[in-house]
């Protein structure tokens, strides 16, 4: 209805349509992280004979973890949006044939970040002290942390050594770390060492991947601050480095949100259900190494072609700018003309 | 658990109405996409795409519900069956991947169209033979010991499985041929009765082999079908499959424009209550009845109450756009 029916269906209703659309993406969103933060931090249950039973269902739905990373990941993907909105709207004023638009998406867009990118900072801190509480083993190899100790720093950059249990090329900021995770800077944060060495996530993966998040959210809040110094300023849209930086920005919401999942999804290991079956117990008995092996290669397969594809469709999509991709009559004699349209063949002619 | 309130009869009703729904409603797009080869020039593609553009990706909904309606209701026999039938599964997937994509890939990168054009085809052609072979393995049933599937990833391989895979690319294909005859006009019209034709006789010849091979292979489903009274109570089934496949034939021969359709969903209907009166009650064939293999009452009785709000939402909104895009699919106007 939202695609092919705006000529067919009252305004209102393709309004609905459109409502619905986002409505039904966030209820399976809201679905899907009950069910990943269960197993987080699972709760509500009782296991009879090794099988896990519902004993509450509030519980398992609202598990401990599931609210702040419901909150982390909406806002984590509208602002992911948001920003590929702004990269667009710094191009076409860029390219001065959209001016009018391109100045309309970055100024709405701008005010919509300033707004989610601080909220942003501040769920992820509040999800970070729930990791603390909930999930001790996942912060201390996010912070790469291997004693348990009080007044810690806040590690900057290290390699991490799993084998030794210890860190290279530390540079860190002293105090720091209890003061960022604990929010007090007597707060004692668990080490490593406190865990089973076979109970321990692979460091490096969840220490790079946080930083990576981090780092670019930094990056994010540095832009809309120096967004909104600019519009105060009156030179929101002629500033060639802030449009720039909008552009180079925009895909970074997405390497953001990738290494987000990594660090929680890496870090919550050897674990599926946190803390009570092991990943290496969650296998289908059946299933080999080389079965795996051959659904992942058709899995590659098939997403470098689709992949490569849906980013040339995209970019041909902003390159065309809103004038020429807005289809004004879509639906011809009552029935749909996507993916006809007069369009198309101009195209296949030229 | 008491058994005062048994939800294993509701849920058997509506996973069995949700994957009828599914095999009818994408089967048709399916179909549309395998019929789609078959079309010679770029204009009869287009319609023959646009007959199907607005309401496909709607008719894929009855897929994620019967899935998870599977996990969640049925978790023992999710847990043998998806192993069980874990290549065609990820082929299915694979190729509906692709197939999917192509609707919009191939009108927004007319570069590599005709590379588009293929990837719905096949697409179309792949996802339809896997789901058929993951029926055949399916009633062919699994090796299975305790709670858990212990055959090899490729044990789904059989020439029962290949056949039940062909005849449902000529079922689907029927259905399809169904759909263009109430959605087009003209010479794709008249293709589609063609097509129409010759998909009805080769899914005949696979409902008449798959009839004939199970009960060869399964002493339990010859007994079911054979033995007396039974014979007499399940007869009406083959005699009214002959029938609605007569009603078909003279549909593609006549004027009818929803004949065949209607006659395809019916041919459908008959060979899906084939299948439920061989198997019944077992969701793992020779292994576990419906209600071995459900879930504890309390995650039943927590579903029911998300699905019985759904279901009726998803109903309405399908019959509306079902009505919003009704009628035929015209030649594009501005189309020279």
């Amino acid at each position: 209805m939202l695609l092919f029916g705006r000529k067919l269906v009252p305004r209102w209703a393709h309004f609905v349509a459109a409502l619905m659309v986002a409505l039904g993406t966030l209820f399976s969103t809201f679905w899907i992280l009950a069910a990943n933060s269960w197993m987080q931090t699972p709760a509500g249950y009782e296991i009879i004979d090794g099988r896990f039973f519902p004993t509450d269902w509030l519980a398992i739905i609202f598990s401990p973890s599931f609210p702040y990373r419901l909150a982390h990941t909406v806002v984590g993907f509208y602002a992911t949006t948001g920003f590929v909105v702004l990269g667009v709207a710094a191009y076409l004023i860029r390219r001065r044939d959209f001016i009018a638009e391109g100045r309309v998406m970055l100024s709405m867009t701008l005010w919509l970040l300033s707004v989610l990118v601080p909220l942003q900072i501040f769920l992820g801190d509040q999800h970070g002290l729930n990791t603390l509480e909930y999930q001790p083993a996942k912060l201390a190899a996010i912070e790469a942390h291997w004693d348990t100790a009080r007044r810690v720093p806040l590690i900057l950059f290290a390699i991490p050594d799993q084998k030794n249990a210890t860190n290279h090329f530390v540079i860190k900021v002293p105090l720091f770390g209890s003061l960022i995770l604990a929010h007090s800077l007597d707060g004692e944060i668990k080490g490593l060492k406190d865990f089973p060495a076979q109970d321990r996530a692979p460091v490096a993966i969840p220490f790079f991947a946080f930083r990576i998040m981090v780092g670019i959210g930094l990056l994010m809040l540095g832009l809309v601050m120096a967004g909104g110094w600019l519009r105060f300023r009156g030179r929101l849209f002629d500033s060639p480095w802030f449009l720039h930086a909008c552009l180079g920005m925009a895909p970074l919401g997405f390497v953001a949100v990738l290494a987000g999942w990594t660090t929680t999804e890496v870090g919550r290991q050897p674990w599926t259900v946190y803390g009570l079956l092991r990943t290496a117990d969650s296998v289908s008995p059946s299933l080999t190494g080389a079965d795996v092996l051959i659904s992942l290669l058709g899995y590659m397969a098939v997403y470098l072609i689709i992949f490569p594809a849906g980013i040339f469709v995209m970019m041909r999509l902003v390159r065309k700018g809103p004038a020429a991709t807005d289809v004004s009559d879509p639906v011809e004699s009552g029935r749909p003309r996507q993916p006809i349209t007069v369009q198309l063949q101009s195209e296949s002619e030229a | 658990m008491s058994a005062a309130l048994d939800f294993v009869p509701v849920w058997t009703v509506i996973l069995g109405a949700g994957v009828f729904f599914y095999v009818v409603l994408d089967g048709f797009d399916l179909g549309v996409g395998i019929l789609y080869g078959f079309e010679p020039d770029v204009g009869s593609r287009n319609i023959v795409m646009n007959a199907i553009a607005p309401i496909w990706d709607g008719n894929e909904t009855w897929l994620v519900l019967g899935g998870v309606g599977l996990l969640a209701a049925f978790p023992l026999a999710f847990a043998i069956i998806v192993p069980a039938v874990y290549f065609p599964i990820l082929v299915m997937l694979l190729a509906l991947v692709f197939r999917g994509v192509a609707f919009e890939f191939r009108y927004r990168d007319v570069e590599h169209k005709t590379f588009w054009d293929h990837g719905f085809n096949y697409g179309s052609v792949i996802a339809t033979a896997a789901q058929g072979v993951t029926l055949g393995a399916f009633i062919q049933g699994f090796k299975v010991e305790g709670r858990q599937f212990t055959g090899s990833a490729f044990d789904f391989l059989t020439p029962f499985s290949l056949l039940t895979g062909l005849a449902l690319i000529f079922g689907y294909g029927l259905l399809g041929a169904g759909w263009l005859i109430l959605k087009t006009e003209g010479d794709i019209q008249a293709r589609a009765r063609r097509h129409g034709r010759n998909c009805l006789i080769g899914v005949l010849l696979g409902i008449a082999a798959v009839s004939v091979w199970t009960p060869l292979i399964d002493a339990d489903i010859a007994h079911r079908w054979l033995s007396w009274p039974n014979i007499a109570l399940f007869s009406p089934v083959p005699i009214a499959t002959a029938l609605v496949a007569f009603g078909i034939w003279k549909a593609l021969h006549g004027s009818s424009q929803s004949g065949t359709f209607a006659g395809a969903i019916g041919l459908f209907a008959l060979s899906y209550l084939g299948i439920v009166i061989s198997l019944w009650p077992m969701i793992v064939p020779h292994k576990y009845s419906l209600w071995d293999a459900a879930s504890s009452p309390s995650t039943q009785a927590f579903l029911m109450v998300g699905t019985l709000f759904l279901l009726p939402v998803i109903l309405v909104y399908t019959s509306w756009s079902y009505w919003v895009f009704r009628g035929k699919v015209r030649a594009d106007v501005g189309y020279h």
